[in-house]
């Protein structure tokens, strides 16, 4: 048995090293059309650090002031304004990241329209900046 | 001499901040058939052997890792049968026994891969001892490799009376950038990633994390009245 608990530093332990980090943006135009029951997403492409690493995200709105938000599953936002059928309402953006092949890495703006009319986004345009940050698997064989 | 986190962040490793620790991880592959509904997920339970309740991450993958998504993190929006979700999704658990991979998939059925990295967390006591896995090539610790350096850890344990709305719980980290953190939150005996809480069959609170140049900020709203954990990690690694 090894000693883990109040270790700074073990040989005897595997750990998370850094690989590579960069910053990507895409922006959410600010007059779209979401038809009614659609999906709508907007993508950037990242190529950095290793393929199958680990990925941390965090992401800043140009409409939110200088906060990253950590990006997970449940990450959205609301996001200004929409009109339906003539009606003002809020909307929603959800946002993902993952690798899509090798080491590039794609980050996405989703618009979930469930309504049953066209959805028109009119609170001007929005810059996300992500934060991406990779880090080395351990080793797994 | 007091630790000096400035230079530190440009070390590959420093004996003043502590490293994470992987306690146990696993790698495997299961089937997952084409959800029918959306609460359909398939769980691989993953005894871990361990005295604490682990902090997990880790990634899966439907093509053998030419693409990969991260627990914690929701894959691309795809167009399904019960309209635009996120797919495929993955959410990972863990409680004093077992490490929960939830699974989804709003396509084809298809094998999934998966790999879990169990964490130690900053609540065990310092005498506490696991058996330790050996490096089946290479060195655990290697200079040629920049190590994720720990400037702040710990565990908060939050009473909330479940009342309507968010609430915040405010680390102030002062380093003057955006660093990476890691938070999860445990919760009725199981943590999860911070805002994996009711994803893809993992089940609990609300939870979301932002960052500023001097704060890191956990917005939660569970479901119950009661207590649960806040576990974080802000590396000096920007």
């Amino acid at each position: 048995m090894t000693n883990i608990g109040g270790m700074v530093l073990t040989t005897d332990f595997d750990s998370l090293s850094n690989d590579a980090k960069g910053t990507v943006t895409l922006v959410v135009p600010g007059s779209d059309t979401v038809g009614a029951g659609a999906l709508k997403s907007y993508t950037a492409n990242i190529t950095i650090g290793s393929a199958e690493g680990l990925l941390n995200a965090s992401m800043q709105s140009s409409k939110k002031g200088s906060t990253y938000q950590g990006l997970s599953y449940n990450t959205g936002g609301s996001s200004g304004f929409r009109t339906r059928n003539g009606n003002p309402g809020p909307y929603d953006l959800f946002f993902t990241a993952s690798h899509v092949s090798g080491n590039t890495i794609q980050v996405s703006a989703n618009i979930v329209n469930p309504y049953g009319v066209t959805l028109t986004t009119e609170a001007g345009d929005e810059t996300l900046t992500f934060f991406i940050r990779t880090y080395k698997q351990p080793r797994f064989s | 001499m007091p630790a000096n986190a400035a230079s530190a962040r440009n070390l590959l490793l420093s004996t003043d901040y502590p490293l994470d620790k992987v306690a146990f991880k696993r790698s495997g592959t299961v089937f997952v058939p084409q959800a029918t509904f959306l609460s359909d997920t398939v769980t691989v339970t993953i005894p871990h052997g361990l005295p604490f309740v682990p902090l997990c991450i880790g990634s899966y993958s439907k093509d053998g890792y030419a693409t990969s998504f991260d627990f914690g993190m929701a894959g691309p929006y795809i167009n399904t049968g019960f309209g635009p979700v996120p797919s495929p999704a993955g959410a990972i658990e863990s409680d004093a026994t077992n490490i929960y991979v939830n699974l989804f998939n709003g396509s084809t059925g298809t094998t999934f891969s998966y790999r879990v990295t169990a964490l130690e967390p900053t609540t065990i006591p310092t005498s506490t001892s696991i058996t330790a896995s050996p490096a089946t090539t290479g060195l655990y610790l290697d200079t040629d490799y920049n190590y994720m350096k720990i400037y702040l850890q710990g565990a908060v344990v939050i009473s909330d009376d479940a009342g309507f709305g968010y609430k915040t719980f405010t680390i102030d980290h002062g380093l003057g950038y955006i660093p990476t953190a890691l938070v999860l939150t445990e919760y009725s005996g199981r943590a999860r990633l911070c805002g994996d809480e009711n994803a893809v069959g993992a089940a609990g609170m609300d939870a979301f994390y932002s960052l500023t140049t001097n704060s890191l900020v956990i917005s939660y709203d569970p479901s119950s009245a009661g207590s649960f954990t806040i576990h974080y990690r802000i590396y000096l690694d920007d």
